[in-house]
């Protein structure tokens, strides 16, 4: 039964090649619109994504694929399982792939897990990981910094 | 297959910025949406684009209902220019909102906070015949020319709505008795026909919304009247009031669609007791609770038997009932029903006697002015 399903070749920057069932690679947006373009019937190279994070993104499609069935929690549980279990410099390749790739569930749970982390960061270190240049002069940095203080206490 | 994947290389605990500053602006835009608003406000001070971020399309959807902002009663007194002490009923803490000049259109030189709904505040300039709807969290602000001059109105009510808000006013004195609702909509002031006989025996007292309509009680005989804010007709509320009334207030939790009255119970004019009454089902005022006796006398030598003085509004699940002339609020805490006084505000100079107008206010970044 299993041999019926049609397959996707997916080649990888770094020369790896992935055989994936239709079901699973029409998770990624892009993968589904070739196929309705009927773009899809050779091998379909992916020159930024390297092997590793592929395989990482199929398991990803596949678990959802799987998963159809189970209960939101269980997905949720899983997806949390998931992303924990990537390293953080991983996660920019994952992010960039699901991003290319169109994996929109995927996608959100890596712009997740990177807000998670980043939610304690102060404003320089924010600047210094994403190299971002502090464009405002100190004075209007003190004013933005003291605006609508009194909105944000928390009420617990 | 991760696992393994993952086991070739050092796990990395922190985000190498030779990495993730590649982050294409559109991804780490996508990444900060996913941010808590308390968050991403306190990272406007990253950078400009940070810093308008705030207002930008995705952010604003993902983040309109702002439930985890603090919310307030707000003091307006004629002696603070531009200040509104702030008090925050739950952790009962005072602070500061200093309204920035630079909200206002130049030409506003005497500004009067008349009129507040959830985050936003209704001042009347009263200098330039305007008002002045704002945002002050958002810092926006809109001017709204009155719809006539010269201009006298009672009874101005702001209502937000889930898509802007309305200002109902009554003109009693000129031209001749009409009623004019601004629509944020078509930003644009509609007149309808009044209300005979007037309306007005109280000088601060705002309509109470129930059922899209706004409430109010006439004087002597007591009854209750409703100004339909989308068809502007007015129409009676038939319910029969309590007996004894020395004076009433009406008071509407929006959220829950309840009707409150508070009111004076006595003859001629002197209150033995005061009472709080709420609209039942069955279109009955049921008597919820009665002041305590000695709040009770506080309250009456507070106010000196001029209700005209007193007005009351609701502020999150709490009944404040307040006296212009008196800088304490009574307040009456629905869920644990029990009354309490709210002490003099520690900001405000101890001979100050007169002018102590409350709102309830609730900030939110999105609401449009």
């Amino acid at each position: 039964m299993a041999s019926t399903l049609k397959k996707i070749i997916l080649k990888s920057c770094d020369g790896k090649i992935l055989e994936v069932e239709e079901a699973v690679a029409v998770q990624s947006q892009m993968i589904k619109n070739m196929i309705e373009d009927d773009c899809a019937n050779e091998e379909i190279p992916l020159p930024d994504i390297t092997g590793e994070i592929l395989s990482m993104i199929i398991e990803y499609c596949k678990m959802h694929v799987d998963g159809e069935n189970n209960s939101n929690n269980e997905l949720i549980a899983r997806d949390a399982d998931f992303i924990t279990r990537v390293d953080l410099n991983t996660l920019y390749y994952l992010i960039v792939a699901a991003n290319f790739l169109n994996v929109k569930s995927l996608l959100d749970l890596t712009c997740q897990r990177v807000a998670d982390i980043i939610k304690g960061k102060s404003p320089e270190e924010i600047r210094l990981t994403f190299n971002i240049k502090n464009d405002f002069t100190p004075e209007e940095e003190e004013e933005i910094r003291k605006k609508n203080a009194w909105a944000f206490d928390y009420k617990d | 297959m991760i696992v393994n994947a993952l086991k070739s290389q050092t796990r990395s605990t922190k985000m190498d910025p030779k990495i993730w500053s590649k982050l294409p602006q559109e991804l780490l835009e996508h990444v900060l949406c996913f941010l808590p608003l308390k968050t991403l406000l306190n990272l406007r001070s990253t950078c400009k684009n940070f810093n308008s971020l705030v207002f930008s399309a995705p952010f604003v959807s993902k983040h309109s209902s702002a439930s985890h902002l603090s919310s307030f009663l707000l003091l307006s007194h004629p002696r603070f220019y531009c200040h509104f002490p702030l008090y925050d009923i739950t952790i009962g803490s005072w602070r500061n909102l200093t309204v920035p000049v630079s909200l206002f259109p130049s030409f506003a030189s005497q500004l009067n906070l008349i009129s507040s709904s959830n985050g936003l505040v209704c001042f009347s300039l009263s200098n330039s015949s305007s008002f002045l709807v704002c945002n002050v969290l958002a810092k926006s602000s809109r001017v709204i020319q009155h719809p006539f001059f010269p201009f006298s109105s009672e009874l101005l009510t702001l209502v937000s709505t889930p898509k802007g808000y309305k200002i109902f006013m009554l003109c009693s004195k000129f031209p001749s008795n009409y009623a004019f609702l601004y629509d944020s909509k078509d930003h644009s002031w509609r007149r309808y026909d009044g209300f005979q006989p007037l309306l007005i025996d109280t000088f601060h007292q705002e309509g109470a919304l129930y059922n899209g309509s706004l409430c109010f009680s006439t004087p002597e005989p007591f009854s209750i009247v409703c100004f339909n804010l989308e068809n502007g007709e007015w129409g009676n509320l038939n319910t029969e009031m309590p007996r004894e009334l020395t004076f009433v207030r009406l008071v509407s939790d929006a959220v829950k669609g309840k009707l409150y009255l508070v009111g004076g119970i006595g003859r001629n004019g002197i209150s033995r007791s005061v009472s709080l009454w709420e609209l039942g089902k069955g279109g009955n005022w049921e008597e919820l609770e009665r002041l305590p006796d000695l709040m009770c006398r506080k309250f009456v030598s507070v106010c000196y038997h001029k209700y005209e003085q007193v007005y009351c509004f609701w502020h999150q699940g709490t009944m404040c009932v307040c006296c212009h002339t008196w800088p304490e609020i009574l307040y009456y805490k629905l869920s644990r029903r029990s009354w309490h006084w709210l002490p003099k505000c520690p900001l405000m100079p101890d001979n100050w006697t007169c002018g102590f107008r409350w709102f309830s206010f609730a900030p939110q970044l999105y609401a449009l002015a």
